[in-house]
């Protein structure tokens, strides 16, 4: 399966490395030649021109090409481009119906989904099959880290599962218990899918390790209210989040409103603070506005007197979400020197996260990061894939895919499809009579119907099994 | 300053006033047994041939240039605000020459000099701007009319057609003059906008439809559907005479408030055409905007508007506070529906029409400092209504909990918003630079009148000010709704016929007028 990925910046490079780690074919087109020869190091087909030029898409091979992705940093380029190239798929293919080649645009300016304010649902007039804006996904990644801030990674499974990794402290109540009776004998734990042996390789969990300290454990849970039980169990504590509690955000960033706008939700109040008044003017007259919960500050994030004027060792929360990198982390690092329990960040750059996670109990959320995962999973929509890497326990990934009725796992029961792979199925999405999805836990099913979509945890070694069984 | 573009506005204007001058002058002659030609050519010939000669000499001042793309702001704004005075001054004519006042006619009657006849000559100009601004404060009284020194009511013996222009020229003026004849200049001056800013009354000017022409258009065939409503209803259901239906409903929908007799509405005491009244006082002092959507259908989204929900609570709240002080007090002395009836009545009317069912100047000092409230809160904007208007006292109020909370927090970002729509400084300080001229012109107008007429007590100088600028009518103490204004001296009536024009025009469209550089340069 050949990708095109339109744009040869930190997404699109990002979403090319992990498909190069597939083994898909990839092509990258940017009209920037700086970006393209930054490309170099991926070892795939690289095209300088622009993803609207007829002879850029043909020199990508479009013609064998089942996907292509646009990426670029102009959301009308990249939903004009679906349309443009799928002209021109069908042209080369001599089918004007053609549907072989499948469209992603990922765009950034949320607003442009609205259905009244903005041009939504744009599916349905841009030809692209799939619309990615990671905002959403961005600031739920972010608000279930800072639910459970001592869980060591928290990433989204599907639509509303979640995968915690941790590790397992010497006070734990679990050390001793074997990881497949952790669920019997404390009543509201997750399963635990995957362990990595204090100093050893991480591997898919049989139920029958023995829990030592030290070690990290890869937990599934389809909801974020277990992630306490998670904490309780692996031996730390994490104080209960207030049911009004107050949460301060630097920023009144297209993420700083979105931010807002997930606490004002949940029933909190909300202190956004943003150095440029026309950004605050914007947020004020915004619908978010209108809340009685938001209170909207004027100042410099930075400046001492403000943050005591504010009380900012008096929240339960502090998020930095301004557009600078450098500045989102003296921030958060400051809120956490204030007292700040649950304090996080939005970073653009994925490489500064992994330094964020060092300096330790700073939620830090990479924008980039989050897009690429979202765009992987709108990829992975239509072939099985990599689907998210879980960062403490490298050797296990995760991957979705959807059941065809004329696959060997239909009518087969989890545990015997299990076996045979050599995968834990994670998380059924499963659609009813009436056209809605539910998550179901694999626990309660007895066999696997054709159209379910399936979350599966494996080693990384076996993906290529895998995806040969999955007839991708 | 562009001369030949405020001179092509004005003609405009001036001619347009010619058309109903005539359907009058055509009514006069039409009444042989009390007019006739003879009075009507004396009445109404000067001001027609004035209205179309100096109107087309104006206009012709524009022929040739370009004057589409050489109307700016402040040709705009001069030229409707000056509009005003060449259009007052043609419709005070057939007063002072049909003998309402002493006039040129009156010269040869005994005891009559000249000094009256100059006298007649303001109180027709006091008589003609209280009808175009839609006061409806009246000077026709024994004392100044030669028509009524033997009768008892003086305004019902005043030639019929004199009446009706009275009512004709609050009904002009109720919508607007000028935004009559952006229907016709709109297409003549290319968009017009300009001058609909400087002429529709309110904070809010939205157009309704695709051009301004268009908004003109519906906005007239609203207000005339519902005059022509009102006369059916006052006719038919309320038992009124033609004539007193039609000049009733030329005043109500003009929130304007002449009436056909002294005693006004009051005369009739009928509850039916007291209640038509109140709903049609009450439709005036609506944004137009909202009857658009309402019968566009979108009722829901009209009534959902901030503005007109305001309007309705202070006319509730002012109606329940006025009915229970009256009962409690017992001044009125009739039962609670005559009680409930009249201040219901009369929370609606002082808004700006300044009708009145009962003799509001004898309530208790708190009622009349409601109404007094009322009359400087007005209408909503967008109505043909006074006032400082709902909008701006909300706005005002919302500024106001603005820097207390900035005292509290001074970082705090906090928006003024109406109808969930955010307020941008400009609007705010419009708001505020009116409010603070208010003020102003309130202070000063007391301190004049004062000074004029030094037996005026301080409520009746504060309600005379407050009343005029307002356009409302009726004032308190010695200048309440069964008196008229000719107890003022004359002066005083200059001082107020000023007044009246800046309460109509909003004070600011007026106040260019007296900034150096509105004359200056090209």
């Amino acid at each position: 399966m050949r990708v095109i990925i339109a744009g040869a910046g930190e997404v699109g490079r990002g979403v090319a490395a992990a498909l190069r780690q597939e083994k898909r074919s990839v092509a990258l087109i940017d009209t920037d030649p700086t970006a393209i020869n930054e490309s170099q190091y991926l070892d795939c087909l690289l095209v300088t021109g622009s993803v609207l030029s007829r002879d850029s898409l043909l020199r990508a091979g479009i013609t064998d090409a089942e996907m292509i992705v646009m990426a670029t940093n102009d959301d009308m380029v990249n939903l004009l481009a679906c349309s443009f190239a799928k002209k021109v798929y069908s042209e080369q293919v001599g089918d004007r119906n053609a549907t072989g080649l499948k469209a992603i645009a990922r765009i950034r300016n949320p607003n442009m989904e609205d259905p009244v304010r903005g041009a939504g649902p744009i599916s349905n007039w841009s030809r692209a099959d799939h619309i990615v804006c990671a905002a959403d996904e961005i600031v739920e990644q972010l608000a279930a880290g800072l639910l459970a801030p001592s869980i060591d990674e928290i990433l989204p499974l599907g639509d509303s599962s979640w995968i915690a990794a941790t590790e397992v402290t010497p006070s734990s109540a679990l050390i001793g218990t074997k990881t497949g009776e952790v669920g019997d004998i404390f009543r509201g734990m997750p399963s635990i899918y995957a362990i990595r042996p204090n100093g050893g390789t991480g591997r898919l969990s049989n139920g029958n390790e023995v829990i030592q300290p030290g070690d990290t454990l890869v937990f599934v849970s389809n909801s974020t209210d277990q992630f306490a039980q998670v904490t309780r169990g692996v031996g730390k504590s994490d104080p209960d989040l207030k049911e009004r509690a107050q949460i301060a955000v630097f920023g009144a960033s297209q993420f700083g409103m979105r931010l807002a706008s997930y606490y004002l939700s949940k029933g909190h109040n909300v202190v956004v603070i943003e150095p440029d008044l026309d950004a605050a003017n914007e947020l004020v007259g915004s619908s978010l506005g209108n809340s009685k919960r938001l209170d909207v500050i004027h100042g410099d994030p930075q400046d001492e007197e403000l943050l005591k004027e504010l009380g900012i060792d008096t929240h339960d929360i502090a998020v930095a979400a301004l557009n600078d990198d450098n500045l989102n982390i003296a921030i958060s690092m400051r809120a956490k020197d204030k007292g700040v329990l649950r304090t996080g960040l939005v970073l653009k750059d994925r490489a500064l996260v992994e330094a964020v996670q060092r300096i330790g109990s700073i939620n830090p959320v990479s924008r980039r990061q989050v897009t690429v995962t979202s765009i992987l999973k709108s990829i992975h929509m239509n072939v099985p894939g990599t689907f998210q890497v879980i960062p403490p326990v490298p050797e296990v990934i995760s991957i979705s895919a959807e059941v065809r009725p004329d696959h060997s796992f239909v009518g087969k029961e989890i545990p015997k499809i299990e076996s045979k792979l050599g995968v834990r199925v994670a998380m059924v999405d499963r659609v009813d009579e009436h056209g809605a999805t539910t998550i179901i836990d694999p626990i309660s099913i007895q066999t696997i119907e054709a159209g379910d979509r399936i979350y599966l945890l494996l080693l990384k070694e076996d993906l290529k099994k895998l995806e040969k069984t999955l007839g991708s | 300053m562009r001369w030949d573009v405020v001179g092509f506005v004005l003609g405009w204007t001036i001619r347009l006033v010619a058309f109903p001058l005539a359907i009058v002058a055509a009514y006069s002659c039409y009444l042989a047994e009390s007019e006739g030609y003879e009075f009507a050519a004396r009445t109404y010939l000067l001001p027609l041939l004035i209205a179309a000669v100096v109107g087309q000499g104006l206009v012709s001042l524009a022929k040739g240039a370009d004057t589409a793309s050489r109307l700016r702001d402040r040709e705009a704004f001069a030229s409707v605000a000056l509009g005003w005075i060449p259009v007052v001054l043609v419709g005070a004519l057939p007063y002072w020459l049909g003998g309402v006042f002493y006039g040129p006619f009156q010269l040869s009657d005994p005891g009559v000099g000249f000094s009256d006849v100059l006298l007649g000559a303001v109180h027709s100009w006091f008589e003609s701007m209280s009808g175009f601004t839609t006061t409806g404060a009246t000077v026709i009284d024994p004392a100044t009319s030669p028509l009524c020194q033997a009768v008892t009511d003086c305004i019902g013996s005043q030639p019929e057609s004199l009446i009706l222009w009275r009512s004709v020229s609050q009904w002009l003026g109720g919508m607007g003059v000028i935004m009559l004849g952006l229907l016709i200049l709109s297409q003549a001056l290319g968009g017009g906008m300009t001058l609909a800013r400087a002429e529709l009354t309110g904070p809010t000017l939205s157009r309704l439809g695709p051009s301004l022409q268009w908004t003109a258009r519906r906005l007239w065939t609203i207000y005339i559907v519902l005059t022509i409503i009102e006369i059916i209803l006052l006719r038919f259901v309320g038992e009124m005479s033609l004539f007193d239906s039609i000049n009733y409903s030329l005043t109500t929908l003009s929130s304007g408030g002449f009436g056909t007799t002294d005693g006004g509405i009051m005369t009739f005491d009928s509850a039916k055409i007291e209640s038509i009244v109140m709903v049609f006082m009450l439709i005036t002092c609506i944004n137009f905007s909202l009857l658009h959507l309402i019968l566009a259908g979108r009722s829901r989204e009209a009534l959902r508007d901030e503005e007109f929900r305001g309007y309705i609570l202070i006319v509730l709240i002012a109606w329940l506070a006025m009915s229970f002080n009256l009962l409690r007090s017992g001044v009125e002395g009739e039962g609670f529906l005559e009680t409930m009836r009249h201040t219901a009545f009369q929370a609606i009317s002082i808004s700006s029409t300044g009708y009145s069912s009962a003799d509001f100047a004898s309530w208790p000092v708190f009622s009349q400092f409601v109404l007094l409230l009322l009359m400087i809160i007005g209408a909503s904007a967008g109505s043909t209504g006074g006032g400082l208007k709902v909008l701006r006292i909300r706005i005002a109020f919302e500024l106001s909990k603005r820097e207390i909370l900035r005292i509290i927090r001074p970082r705090k970002v906090v928006a003024i918003r109406v109808n969930g729509e955010v307020l941008d400084d400009s609007r705010i300080w419009t708001v505020l630079g009116m409010l603070s001229s208010w003020t102003v012109l309130v202070t000063v107008s007391m301190l004049a009148l004062a000074l004029l007429e030094p037996s005026l007590e301080m409520t009746d100088v504060l309600s005379i000010s407050v009343s005029l600028l307002g356009n409302t009518g009726p004032a308190l103490g010695a200048f309440g709704p069964t008196a008229t204004w000719a107890a003022l001296s004359e002066p005083s009536m200059i001082v107020a016929s000023l007044l009246m024009w800046l309460g109509r025009l909003e004070l600011l469209t007026v106040l260019v007028l007296l900034h150096p550089k509105t004359w200056g340069g090209d």
